[in-house]
């Protein structure tokens, strides 16, 4: 065993997450960045601030940026599995709010 | 979009939180995958940034004798080192191509990698905590958790004598160096010619069970139609009957050209890429130009390990000016190949046949 790499790169990564407030780099598709250093913002449609609130300790705004464009049969499908199966705490009252977010910026059909 | 978290170079960042990453296609061209640009795949959003290697342990309870507590200095000094290359490719690979989509990490074809891992037979390991009688299954547990309680720990189990078999093992080095934090350092669990998932990295807990496993990331995550080959179901009648995904199914995949990449009429190209199984070993790949109606045999390298990647070069020279498109479908040893259509709700095992447009200028 290494040693000396190991020790480094968990410093490296250490000081890397303590940097990463101070950093101020956007979204860039072509640039080359800082994993810990991506803030990204997804649109302020009616049901924003509850999808915030409800999904995003989980789930960063990149991840539903990557998501395909699906039928809302579907969105409530995966709202429901994340509500039953993954423990997320979610109010059965905002289910709607955020199905409804999920449409409007990935919905299809 | 491109990212360099340290001890990473550039790779597509599918998601940050958990840090999801690809690796861009034209480090295929190596046989081992470069440690700094291996794909990273966490499935929860805890996850420690740093591990103190003095204090960490492996523990190894359940249905034994002796229960172990191990640092990885005694699974170096106590044990014999072990070695083996194998392909690692996640359960998701390529599920961005499924028609109808599905959501879910929107990988390409960078969601594996070809490595040396070296570290200790697990047989090994079970066999210093002396089993006792009546183990039925092994669960591996990591040091990520989830971000809220309710969230199952990701947790993964195999039947006792596939864990024991001598060929799974605990790395603690991949192509010679310690792991990548991102590729769970310090340990990750190899399972040879099965999905990625099994692969659980920042492995800590090794438990024996008398019983079935049956936590979520078994029993409900993960799972695909029993019984059919590829995984295969249809959008409008999915399949009630599902089982935990297991074994790699047949692949051949393009690595170079890239699409969209020009070739120069009348210069002999060389057309490469890769194709695996699940370690019963490829035997044939083969290239189409008129969409699957004829076949034309590409050319194997040496096989660098049963569980390694195999690469296939096929040399062309194009005539004139235009579009072609060749087709690439593998075969094993058990006579298994790839299917022309390829479709399930969670968008597993992708192994469709692969077609590549190459522009002759």
């Amino acid at each position: 065993m290494n040693y000396k790499n190991v020790i480094v790169i968990i410093a490296v990564i250490f000081i890397t997450a303590c940097n990463s407030s101070q950093s101020s780099e956007t979204l860039n598709d072509s640039g080359v960045t800082n994993l810990n250093a991506i803030i990204t913002a997804l649109p302020d449609k009616p049901g924003y601030a509850s999808f915030k609130q409800n999904c995003m300790s989980c789930h960063s705004a990149r991840y539903i940026q990557m998501q395909p464009d699906l039928p809302e049969k579907t969105w409530t499908a995966i709202v429901n599995k994340m509500q039953k199966n993954f423990g997320a705490p979610v109010a059965d009252s905002s289910v709607k709010e955020i199905v409804q977010y999920l449409v409007s910026i990935k919905g299809k059909g | 979009m491109w990212v360099s978290p340290e001890g990473k170079d550039s790779m597509l960042l599918l998601t940050d939180r958990p840090p999801n990453l690809e690796t861009p296609l034209k480090y295929f061209l190596e046989d081992y995958t470069p440690n700094n640009v291996f794909f990273v795949r966490w499935h929860l959003s805890s996850i420690p940034s740093k591990i103190n290697i003095d204090t960490f342990r492996l523990r190894v309870n359940g249905n034994v004798v002796k229960p172990l507590v191990l640092s990885l200095e005694d699974l170096k000094a106590k044990f014999k080192p072990y070695t083996i290359t194998a392909l690692c490719q996640c359960a998701g690979n390529s599920r961005s191509f499924f028609d109808p989509h599905v959501a879910g990490g929107q990988w390409k074809n960078g969601a594996m990698g070809n490595a040396k891992w070296t570290g200790v037979k697990l047989k090994d390991i079970l066999e210093m905590a002396s089993v006792k009688t009546g183990s039925k299954e092994v669960s591996f547990n990591g040091l990520d958790g989830p971000a809220m309680q309710g969230t199952p720990d990701f947790i993964k189990s195999l039947q006792y004598d596939h864990a024991a078999d001598g060929e799974v093992m605990i790395a603690y080095e991949m192509n010679g160096d310690p792991l990548p934090l991102l590729n769970g350092y310090p340990l990750k669990l190899i399972v040879p010619g099965w999905y990625a998932t099994y692969w659980v990295g920042m492995l800590s807990e090794v438990q024996v069970l008398t019983d079935t496993f049956r936590g979520f990331w078994m029993g409900k995550a993960y799972l695909v139609p029993k019984d059919v080959v590829n995984g295969n179901e249809k959008p409008d009648s999915l399949s009630k009957n599902m089982q935990p995904i297991n074994k790699m199914d047949v692949r051949s995949l393009f690595v170079s050209p890239e699409p969209g990449n020009m070739v120069a009429v009348g210069k002999t190209t060389d057309i490469q890429g890769l194709a695996f199984d699940d370690g019963g070993g490829i035997t044939k790949v083969e290239m189409s130009e008129d969409s699957g109606k004829t076949w034309q045999p590409a050319r194997l390298d040496a096989e660098i390990g049963k569980y390694a990647w195999r690469r296939w070069h096929y040399s062309f020279t194009p005539a004139e000016k235009r579009t072609y498109v060749f087709w690439v479908k593998a075969t094993n040893s058990k006579g298994l190949t790839q299917p022309f259509h390829q479709w399930n709700r969670s968008g597993y095992m992708r192994n469709e046949i692969e077609s590549l447009a190459i522009n002759a200028q």
